[in-house]
């Protein structure tokens, strides 16, 4: 397991150098300099040259990636190049606010979801089952910042309860934090729970026809006993790894419910570099994008034997 | 005690339904039947015979959708049926035991042995759990596990099939059930390990005084192990008694037709003399599969399996060899290898005088055509997307006929399989599996091959079916001169059609000759094994049949050899082939290299 880790992350290694130059090369293609948007309505060539060497902007391509390389490798991101903010640190800071964000509504989305999908499963074809069914579909149909400005209109408006833009870091003052983050959470949880339950509702269902099940059953064993012990191990493995992919893809970056709810987070962070063409902070983001794809699947295999001994890492 | 002779189960009158109304269908019709105390009733039936429903009725264990519509099923004097939820619960695993056909499949993968064991104490609260220890290991003592200790601890992949089965049946023993139900306990097994498994049951069982209902579509393994068997058919039983008496005597029609289609030696062929022995259509030399890695790494091991390590024979014109084998015997390997469907390791494969194993994929193209091969599976190995016409035609692309010619073909080749015209244009999935069977083969011989490699063709279907399908396959033999290369595990079956038979253990031929040689006079220990494991029925004087117990004793070696005893042990050397008359090879150990390993 130990070696598995090791072999694992040493295969990064390739991967994130071949991320740096794609993630490098791609942005500069893309049309627009970042000299021109810091130098905005000053007309004038000089200035724009003046701004470009300032910025590193004159050198070569592969001059550039060499500079920026050395400097990723001790750690350095480099600094922004809107405000001269060191990127790392900000990169964190942001990551933190989705990290609350995404990690809250995947813990609930998956403490509804599991419950759920094993009792539709266990009931298949009945009233109970395709009512779950039908609300899956719903939920799955909801674009999540549709859902979003639904909840601010009636939590935040009409209702009054809730505050509907901003945030307040948990560290300052728990009771606003947790106020700032229930909206959020609750938006983006619908998607992911329904992902979560039709996964773990269909791996059920081939488990439950397994002989393996019925044996269980002829032991005398209490239908209960049958399906939490039983089944869900069985059926939890396959959707580990779709729990995986969900969790890496929106730490990531849930830029769209960021910018619905004004959260100062990774997502928007990076959509707004783009703007900008704020190489520094665009290129230091989607590493840490790739970084935390790579490691979310780490996780999931390096938890997988627990749920299926058959499994050998 | 009057309640002794009383049956322990008695199920009457049962009718087990599926869905309502119009859709309506019953799997169990009116079925009555008993079984006395320490009594071992077989239960026989092809599939859909509803055999295995009754199983589940008894258990109350039918699938969604399924429900008991009418009948009792009383164990000693509680009515099954009627009992609630709760009530069911404790008769299941403490009253009675169940074990199921795929041992691959019916242990959790996710747990380890001693956990899945252990519950079966779910309805005992009585024991401390080291006595619950003891009782297990007691248990998987008597089963004969290797290692008891360790196999509570371990998780059942760790365990081959035949291991598995053992720890299910001292799962299902546990509890001293009255009653174990097995369910087609063997048919995923090999035939010595199937022989293990259910003698080991029979021992056990007769032992603690437990009955035994055992569902297995095999006439002879019931005939060997029951004391009365109960004859199914389309959700009736159409005979019940005494095992010897059904045998010899049955009266309904459905048994002696299953009876008769047991494959047997008199209705096959018995000379070979017509067979053109000068010119093999396929002559194989010294052929090699290996599977898998060699070492990138100096550190790493290499990982190679000798899928066929060495095999030499040759195929004539219009005969049929069997290949005979376990699972993992290389049989299979041997047949995709010689029409190249895997790539040999070393050796030549020679067709029709060509050295085909160095050919590249353009030119062998033209040879595929006149080697063709029938797989097991009938339900995937045809296109679903395809019409029966298109499946038959899709060979024909390659040769020079006509679009009309080729309608002809076709026609013609259903015709030669017993396909109605009409079939011509329907979809795999609308078709039964002895009829796609029949696909199978009309694809195949649709371009006149000289070869075909039947990978067991018949070993899916049921007895009836697949006596009418060995039938056809020696018609069309003898119609168009085919060679066959029949693989199978299955020893009936090689009695009816082979002419010459070749045993495989382990990629390597221990014996082979002329059917006569290797089926009544073996003379290695492993085909003696093999087939005293099979369970047969022979014929009798009077038209009925019996059960037989076969014993072969080899004859003693040629002089300056030895019996390939230690043929189990991988790390033996092989033996080597020798004549012992033209026909019969058997592999011996040298006598000189026993005494010099010895020494």
């Amino acid at each position: 397991m130990i070696a598995f880790t090791i072999k694992r992350l040493l295969q990064t290694v390739p991967t994130l150098l071949l991320v740096a130059v794609m993630v490098f090369t791609m942005i500069r293609l893309v049309p627009g300099d970042p000299a021109v948007v810091l130098v905005g309505d000053i007309n004038d060539p000089v200035i724009l040259e003046e701004v470009r060497a300032q910025m590193g902007l004159d050198e070569s391509m592969v001059e550039q990636f060499r500079l920026w390389f050395v400097k990723v490798i001790d750690g350095d991101l480099g600094v922004s190049l809107m405000n001269g903010e060191e990127v790392l640190p900000a990169l964190l800071q942001r990551f933190a606010v989705t990290a609350q964000v995404v990690l809250l509504s995947m813990m609930f989305a998956v403490a509804i979801a599991l419950p759920t999908g094993l009792l539709a499963a266990s009931r298949h074809g009945s009233a109970t089952d395709t009512g779950i069914v039908f609300l899956l579909v719903l939920s799955l149909s909801i674009p999540s910042f549709w859902a979003g400005i639904l909840l601010m209109l009636v939590f935040g408006v009409k209702l009054g309860w809730l505050p509907t833009i901003g945030y307040v870091s948990v560290v300052e003052n728990v009771a606003a934090g947790i106020q700032y983050l229930i909206l959020p959470v609750i938006a983006l949880l619908l998607g992911e729970m329904a992902t979560v339950t039709r996964m773990m509702r269909s791996t059920m269902l081939e488990v439950l026809g397994f002989d393996y099940i019925t044996h269980a059953r002829a032991k005398g064993l209490k239908e209960s006993t049958v399906l939490w012990r039983h089944a869900f191990p069985n059926a939890f493995a396959p959707t580990l790894t779709v729990l995986g992919l969900i969790l890496a893809s929106l730490l990531g970056g849930a830029a769209v419910i960021e910018t619905v709810f004004t959260l100062p987070g990774l997502g928007r962070f990076l959509v707004d570099g783009i703007y900008a063409r704020d190489y520094p902070v665009v290129q230091g983001a989607l590493l840490l994008v790739a970084f935390i794809y790579v490691i979310a699947n780490l996780v999931v295999d390096l938890l997988y034997p627990i749920f299926d001994p058959r499994v050998r890492l | 005690m009057s309640n002794q002779d009383k049956p322990l189960l008695d199920v009457r009158d049962l009718t087990v339904a599926f869905g309502a109304g119009e859709s309506e269908s019953q799997p169990v019709r009116s079925v009555s039947l008993s079984l006395g105390r320490s009594e071992v009733l077989g239960v026989v039936g092809e599939s859909g015979s509803g055999k295995t429903m009754i199983s589940k009725s008894i258990m109350r264990l039918l699938p969604s959708g399924g429900r008991i519509a009418s009948g009792s099923v009383w164990l000693d004097g509680t009515d099954l049926t009627t009992l609630d939820a709760e009530s069911i619960r404790r008769v299941r695993g403490a009253r009675i035991g169940m074990i199921f056909q795929e041992p691959m499949m019916s242990l959790n993968p996710a747990m380890r042995i001693g956990e899945q064991m252990v519950e079966a104490f779910v309805a005992d609260r009585r024991l401390t759990p080291a006595q619950r220890q003891t009782a297990m290991l007691e248990m998987l003592e008597r089963v004969r596990m290797p290692d008891p200790d360790a196999c509570l601890r371990a998780y059942p992949h760790e365990f081959s099939g035949g291991m598995r089965q053992r720890i299910m049946l001292a799962t299902a023993l546990l509890m001293r059930p009255e009653l174990l139900i097995a369910d087609e306990p063997t048919t995923a097994l090999d035939v010595l390990i199937q022989k293990d498994v259910l003698d080991l049951m029979i021992e056990l069982v007769r032992d603690l005084g437990t009955s035994v209902m055992l569902i297995s579509h095999d006439l002879g393994l019931v005939a060997r192990y029951a004391d009365r068997v109960c004859v199914m058919c389309d959700g009736k039983v159409v005979e019940t008694g005494d095992v010897a008496t059904i045998l010899s005597s049955p009266s309904e029609q459905y048994t002696k037709e299953l009876l008769q289609s047991l494959p047997a030696r008199d209705r096959g062929r018995q000379s070979t003399d017509e067979i053109d022995t000068n010119k093999p259509v396929m002559k194989v030399i010294d052929l090699h599969v290996e599977f898998g890695r060699r070492r990138l790494l100096p550190w790493l091991k290499s990982r190679i399996v000798r899928a066929v390590d060495g095999v030499d024979f040759s195929l004539r014109r219009g005969e049929t060899l069997a290949v005979v084998g376990e699972s993992g015997s290389g049989k299979t390997t041997l047949g995709r290898a010689l029409l190249r469907l895997v790539e040999t390791t070393a050796g030549s494969v020679e067709f029709d005088g060509d050295e085909i194993s160095s050919r590249s994929a353009r030119q062998l193209r033209n040879l595929r055509s006149r080697m063709q091969i029938v797989y097991q599976d009938p339900f995937s190995s045809l296109d679903p997307r395809m019409r029966v016409e298109q499946i038959v035609a899709e060979g024909l692309r390659l040769s020079s006929l006509t679009g009309a010619d080729r309608a002809n073909r076709v026609r013609e080749t259903l015709h030669d399989v017993g396909l109605s015209p009409e079939m011509a244009r329907r979809y795999p999935h609308e078709l039964s599996g002895g009829q796609r069977q029949r696909v199978s083969i009309a694809r195949a011989i649709a371009m006149r091959p000289d070869v075909i490699v039947t990978d067991e063709a018949v070993s899916a279907l049921d007895v009836t079916v697949q006596a009418r399908v060995l039938t056809l396959l020696q018609t069309l033999q003898e119609r168009y001169g085919f060679s066959y290369l029949f693989i199978t595990h299955d020893i009936g079956v090689v009695d009816q059609v082979a002419d010459r038979v070749l045993v495989m253990y382990r990629g390597r031929v221990v014996e082979s000759g002329n059917k006569a040689e290797v089926l009544d006079t073996p003379r290695h220990p492993y085909t003696c094994r093999l087939l005293e494991a099979v369970p047969r029925l022979e014929k009798t004087t009077d038209g009925g049949f019996r059960h037989s117990n076969m014993r072969f004793d080899p004859p003693p070696p040629p002089d300056g050899y030895l019996h390939d005893e230690n043929f189990l042990d991988i790390n033996a050397n092989a033996g080597v082939l020798v004549h012992v008359t033209e026909t019969h090879q058997v592999a011996y150990t040298e006598a000189g290299e026993r005494a010099a390993s010895l020494g």
